[in-house]
């Protein structure tokens, strides 16, 4: 294990805004599927080496269906980062990033890092989100933002390394207790885990 | 032969699939004349006749494995008829009847045979598959590498299976027409000759018990060079059972007593609640890692290993402790079970539909997996450890995935806004026991690295979203009006429902379901209808009786006044009768 990191990344969105597509197109570089390697696209890992550490990012897709969308809790507990993504051409799925935005800050504070992904941007003609708006949303609250297209593969290597070394330093910050060393691991969950389990069932 | 008549009408009934089986010309080998039956790996030949007409050399040695793996498949048969096939024998040898061969023999052809040794062989050569790996064992020890320094005599008592063998092998080198089966059955056959029957099976066995001790001292050798870890790709799989093997060893008694006091301990403090239970465990666990991590037994063991170990004793643990640690009765599990066991059995008309897959429909290729992934979810309940929880959890998601992959296609990637629902509407159908229990169990004593992160705690995780819509949901969660959720979750909608639970997952059931839900909204239907129709009736009949009460007057004569001149409607009349005439 060594100094190797494992980090909890969640991916929030409405349905439809391409949150497959992104991590798809992220840790297996395929936009359309032809050559079929997962079965799934929900739950995807990646290695990544950054400044000579080890990084292993555990990327958890969630339900973005408005009607699941109060078990939100349980998915995004104890996780490192959240990257929020909505569609430029859709309004509404940015109204939803900021409602995802204000419920994570509620649960988790600072801790967390954030990223906010305007997707679609080869779809800029038919742009309904305003860009100005949008980066000063993401800056007043602390987040960084990003133009992707899981279509022309553009802005999502760059959305993650962000990500990644953002992690990295809060991990440095904490002084390490979010590495998955065994350890240290037990020690802060275990008093965490039943409890917000508890919390996010009722 | 009369075979065909005589066993079909000694078959009973319930065997009449087989006679006709049997009866019918389709399967009997393609041959004409021939009375076996054929098969499609011998392309509708018996093996006998696939041979014939196959009858080259190499052609022989391209032969489907099945040839080598189940030889005595036909041996029977053979038996019966023996002289049939006796000249197709001699141009390719069959594999399964290597009977000793008369002196007088060239090099080249394959073993005739000799009917006064046929039985002998038969009875030397009773378990045949093994050719296959004296085959094996021939060709490995390639003559060039060890020489035999023995003349290859026949009738030499001590002669050296395996020198045989290699001897028959350089010989076939020489001759391109022999091929190998027939170089194992020359040996065979002289070994038998020098009555050596016996030797082939040591020396067989000692083949396999040596590549064996290779194996092993392979893997010795690994072990101890692993300072450098994962040398070998394939990671060994560790099991319990060698946790098991490594706890017995002396150096891990301090372990074992351990472990020991303290379940021992443990099951003495019957007063400590669920969070405690779950600390005292935890912190056990977490004390016993660092030991392991430290401890000489695994000083020189890979981190597989190691993690093995770690997993193994809690494992050992939870299963020990399970009965007093499961379901507790100081904690509220058991309520809560009931309320989701409920729950779910009233939620048996959910569909995908219902739960916002309008666009996917079970198919007739999702049964299988549904059932597994139901199977592995129910399963759950019997698993003591909760990592075997967790990987009954995990099985089920990953075949729920296999579900969506039947429906959507091959080339799709799903993603968690299908699975979701896919696995909430597998956990209806499951039903699985004690629901609540289980994940509260897992959640308090399952090491928590693996429901932090990995796709066991991914897995984990949908399945408490899962149970949590369960129990939060309402009308809004189905996009459904609030009468008729409210119609449908009531026990009476539970009872119909019921009548069709035990069908299986076919589109049928659900259209049933649909019709009489249909049935019974006709029936309320049906009930306003005749109360307004009676309504109508009644208030009709006062409308009657209002304008009866004038009706007396009504029917008294009234006198007309007449006049004295004719009517000029009559004169009218007759002018046109006139007219008409």
């Amino acid at each position: 294990m060594g100094d190797s990191l494992t980090f909890k990344i969640v991916l929030l969105g409405e349905g439809c805004v391409g949150k497959t597509s992104l991590v798809l197109r992220y840790c297996e570089n395929r936009f359309v599927d032809k050559h079929i390697s997962t079965l799934q696209a929900s739950f995807l890992t990646k290695r990544l080496n950054i400044g000579g550490k080890r990084v292993n990012l555990n990327i958890w897709d969630t339900a973005g269906q408005e009607r699941f969308h109060a078990l939100g809790p349980i998915y995004y507990r104890d996780s490192n980062g959240a990257i929020l993504v909505y569609d430029i051409t859709d309004e509404d799925s940015f109204q939803k990033v900021k409602n995802w935005v204000k419920e994570l800050k509620k649960m988790l504070g600072n801790d967390i890092a954030l990223v906010i992904a305007g997707n679609k941007s080869d779809l800029e003609k038919h742009r309904t989100v305003s860009a100005e708006a949008a980066e000063q949303y993401a800056a007043s609250v602390g987040a960084r933002h990003f133009y992707t297209s899981a279509k022309l593969s553009k802005g999502i290597e760059e959305l993650f390394l962000d990500l990644s070394k953002r992690m990295i330093t809060e991990a440095d910050k904490r002084g390490g207790t979010s590495t998955v060393g065994r350890k240290t691991a037990i020690v802060v969950d275990d008093d965490v885990a039943p409890k917000a389990q508890s919390g996010g069932c009722c | 032969m009369s075979y065909d008549s005589a066993s079909a009408a000694s078959l009973s009934t319930p065997l009449a699939n087989v006679a006709r089986r049997v009866n019918n010309p389709v399967f009997r080998c393609k041959k004409p004349g021939c009375s076996f039956y054929g098969n499609a790996t011998w392309q509708g030949y018996c093996s006998a006749c696939y041979r014939e007409v196959h009858a080259t050399p190499v052609s022989a040695l391209a032969s489907p494995p099945q040839l080598q793996q189940s030889p005595s498949m036909h041996q029977p048969q053979y038996h019966h008829n023996y002289h049939h096939h006796q000249q197709q024998q001699q141009q390719a040898s069959p594999v399964h009847v290597p009977v000793a061969a008369p002196p007088p023999r060239k090099p080249t052809a394959a073993a005739p045979h000799a009917g006064s040794n046929h039985q002998n062989a038969n009875t030397a050569y009773s378990s045949p598959p093994s050719i296959a790996s004296i085959l094996g064992s021939a060709s490995s020890s390639s003559p060039p590498q060890q020489p035999s320094t023995r003349a290859p005599v026949v009738d030499d008592a001590n002669a050296d299976v395996g020198n045989i063998f290699n001897d028959e092998l350089r010989k076939s080198e020489t001759s391109e027409s022999s091929t190998a089966k027939s170089v194992v059955e020359r040996g065979v056959d002289r070994l038998l000759k020098a009555g050596a029957s016996t030797r082939i099976f040591n020396y067989l066995r000692r083949g396999k018990k040596s590549g064996e001790d290779e194996a092993q001292s392979k893997s010795a050798n690994n072990k101890n060079a692993s300072t450098e870890p994962a040398e070998e790709p394939p990671a060994k799989e560790f099991t319990f059972h060698d946790f098991l093997t490594d706890m017995k060893k002396p150096q891990a008694q301090d372990l074992v007593m351990q472990t020991k006091r303290f379940i021992e301990n443990f099951s003495t403090s019957t007063a400590l609640s669920s969070e405690e239970q779950s600390e005292s465990i935890q912190i056990f666990l977490q004390n016993m890692g660092n030991r392991i991590s430290t401890h000489p037994l695994w000083k020189n063991s890979q981190q597989e290993e190691l993690e093995n170990a770690i997993d193994g004793i809690e494992k050992y643990v939870m299963t020990k402790l399970y009965s007093q640690v499961f379901s507790p009765s100081s904690t509220d599990d058991t309520a809560k079970d009931e309320l989701i066991d409920q729950r779910i059995r009233r939620l048996r008309w959910v569909t995908l539909g219902h739960l916002g897959l309008d666009a996917m429909e079970l198919n007739e290729k999702c049964d299988e997996p549904l059932k597994a992934a139901m199977h592995s979810l129910c399963e759950m309940d019997a698993k003591r450890a909760p990592q075997d929880k967790v990987a009954c959890i995990v099985k089920c998601s990953k075949l729920v995935f296999t579900i969506l992959q039947a429906m959507a296609g091959a080339s799709h990637a799903a993603s968690a806004d299908e699975f979701l629902p896919v696995l909430i509407f597998t956990v209806i159908r499951a039903h699985p026991a004690r629901l609540q229990s289980n994940l509260q169990y897992i959640s308090r004593f399952c090491n928590p690295t693996r429901l932090i992160s990995g796709e066991g705690g991914y897995f984990f995780t949908n399945m408490c979203c899962a149970v949590a819509f369960l129990e939060n949901l309402q009308a809004s969660s189905f996009k459904m009006d609030e009468q008729e959720f409210t119609s449908r979750m009531n026990p009476e909608f539970e009872a119909d429902w019921a009548i069709f639970a035990n069908l299986p997952n076919a589109p049928s059931g659900q259209i049933q379901h649909d019709n009489l839900l249909l049935a019974s909204r006709l029936a309320t239907r049906q009930q306003a209808s005749t109360q307004s129709l009676n309504d109508l009736r009644a208030s009709l009949q006062g409308v009657i009786q209002f304008f009866e009460s004038f009706a007396p007057p009504l029917s008294q004569p009234v006198a007309l006044p007449l006049s004295q001149e004719p009517v000029p409607a009559q004169t009218e009349s007759s002018v046109l009768l006139d007219s008409l005439a």
